[in-house]
């Protein structure tokens, strides 16, 4: 018998999410198709987004992710030719039955993109601007959301004495968080991010992932990133997308330690063909 | 690239496994002909042989020096995921008791040149049939290394409980012949630590395997009692 003893093996080092098991899911999708045309791109996805957790979907380019992302908040309902079927519920309603108001919707769900799209208007307007869509608030009270907002967004600091300067003159990152805190201004229930960092420098990345691990506590998340890295980092529940099907789904530390599909194995160890 | 593994689509990614796993095979080579060059010094009394294993246990450091410069290379060009990622750690382990192992056949070596000039047959053969038993123990646990073989992985973690039988059973024969033979008081001393020494690479064979099959089905190594249960325990109490 050794001596020794054993060190702890690599999945028992990894810190296990046990609480998402026992999580909510807040958002069910059931049978979700997604038609670009005649063409298919969603096939039959059953998924649970758990309450107050954080879900990563990855997969290779065309796999389905981003559209599932904006079947979740309907933004497809914007362009001719696409549609879907199937359920997608929260709290009771389903999102993507046409009696769901879209307006009303996007402010339980908000997203923020790949790029950062600051309206051309000063710091300020562009976190009250979409408040203003939904509640209708006194200058002290929007002065509240909005140092709110940016507090949430760790953008506070560096952004309270420029409230009234042009968002463009912020650099890529503050951006990026600005649009987060534009986003959770409406208070929403869920963020939607897709591929939120892709556009910009390590440190900011690090920053918005810092943001994400806070969020988590209030909202409901979904990310979609082509870094394992940042999926590992940031999320308590993995998804692996290919094709238009969820392929696998499990707690992050399982997914990317030890995936139970040989086609999640060959994606998360760069083997895809 | 094991096999039947399709390659990763970064060729030099597979390239970097390869040599990983080939420093790794290097070392057990080596240790195996540490292993192999030490019993028979033991069995026949070749001091020039025993003086031979401890010369390799320079080449062995500086593999296992190279395999964690490796190791640590992958972790950081690569970022390891999945079977790569339990891979890559459970090698980084397999580096550190292999090293171990040849050191174990250092210190076997360095007695067993002792031993050449005593009239000590009859108690060496019984502890260099222990050291064949872990020198086994310690190809098998490297074949399975070699070939992601979980069966033999987990026949190596079965057995070493057997050879903790036999190291036991050595020990108290010693005492038998050193009560018997006065005079071999030395011999028996250095072949007492020269079993122990069998022992711990067997150990060391089993934590081996442990990682082979942590690394082929990604289940959690077991934690194991930390207590020695191979040091008999009237002796300890005796003082």
């Amino acid at each position: 018998m050794a001596e020794a003893p054993q060190m702890a093996s690599l999945a028992g080092a990894i810190p296990q999410n046990n609480s998402l098991a026992s999580a909510k899911p807040y958002i069910s999708v059931r049978n979700l198709d997604f038609y670009y045309g005649d063409n298919k791109t969603l096939k039959g996805i059953d998924l649970d987004f758990p309450e107050r957790r954080v879900t990563a979907l990855i997969g290779p380019s065309g796999c389905g992710k981003s559209t599932l992302l904006r079947v979740i908040n309907r933004m497809y309902s914007l362009y001719p030719g696409q549609r879907a079927t199937g359920e997608v519920m929260m709290d009771g309603t389903n999102l993507i039955d046409a009696k769901v108001d879209p307006t009303d919707l996007r402010g339980r769900i908000g997203m923020v993109f790949q790029k950062p799209t600051p309206f051309p208007m000063s710091i300020y307007e562009n976190i009250s601007f979409g408040i203003k869509l939904h509640e209708r608030l006194s200058k002290s009270a929007m002065d509240e959301r909005v140092e709110w907002s940016l507090r949430k967004a760790a953008l506070w600091d560096e952004a309270k004495d420029r409230l009234n300067q042009s968002a463009l003159g912020m650099s890529g990152g503050q951006q990026q968080r600005l649009c987060i805190a534009r986003t959770i201004a409406v208070k929403p229930e869920v963020l939607l991010f897709d591929e939120p960092t892709s556009a910009l420098d390590p440190i900011s990345t690090a920053k918005v992932e810092e943001l994400i691990a806070e969020l988590r506590a209030e909202f409901t998340i979904v990310i979609v990133t082509h870094s394992m890295q940042q999926a590992a980092r940031c999320s308590d529940q993995t998804a692996f997308l290919f094709l238009g099907d969820v392929i696998e789904v499990g707690a992050t530390a399982q997914v990317f330690t030890n995936p139970r599909e040989q086609r999640t194995k060959d994606y998360v160890t760069g083997r895809f063909g | 690239m094991t096999p039947n593994q399709t390659p990763h689509t970064v060729s030099s990614y597979d390239d970097d496994l390869h040599r990983l796993r080939s420093l790794i095979t290097q070392m057990g080579a080596l240790c195996d002909a540490q292993l192999t060059a030490a019993i028979d010094a033991i069995a026949e009394a070749d001091a020039p042989g025993a003086l031979a294993v401890i010369g390799l246990d320079a080449h062995v450091d500086a593999l296992h020096a190279e395999a964690e410069a490796a190791a640590i290379g992958i972790l950081m060009r690569h970022a390891p995921l999945a079977d790569d990622l339990r891979e890559v750690v459970a090698t980084l382990k397999i580096a550190g008791w292999l090293e171990r192992s040849a050191d174990h056949a250092k210190n076997i070596a360095r007695r067993a040149s002792v031993l050449s000039g005593l009239d000590a047959a009859e108690p060496s053969a019984l502890v260099a049939n222990l050291g064949a038993q872990a020198k086994q123990l310690l190809r098998e646990a490297l074949d399975a290394y070699v070939d992601r073989d979980e069966t033999r992985a987990a026949s190596v973690i079965a057995h070493d409980r057997a050879i903790d039988t036999d190291y036991l059973n050595v020990f108290n024969a010693l005492l038998g012949y050193t009560e018997a033979h006065s005079g071999a008081l030395t011999a028996t001393t250095h072949l007492q630590f020269i079993a122990k020494n069998f022992e711990r690479i067997a150990d060391e064979a089993t934590n081996i395997a442990e990682q082979v099959r942590f690394t082929v089905t990604g289940e959690a190594v077991e934690p194991r009692a930390t207590a020695d249960t191979t040091t008999p325990l009237p002796l300890l109490s005796a003082g």
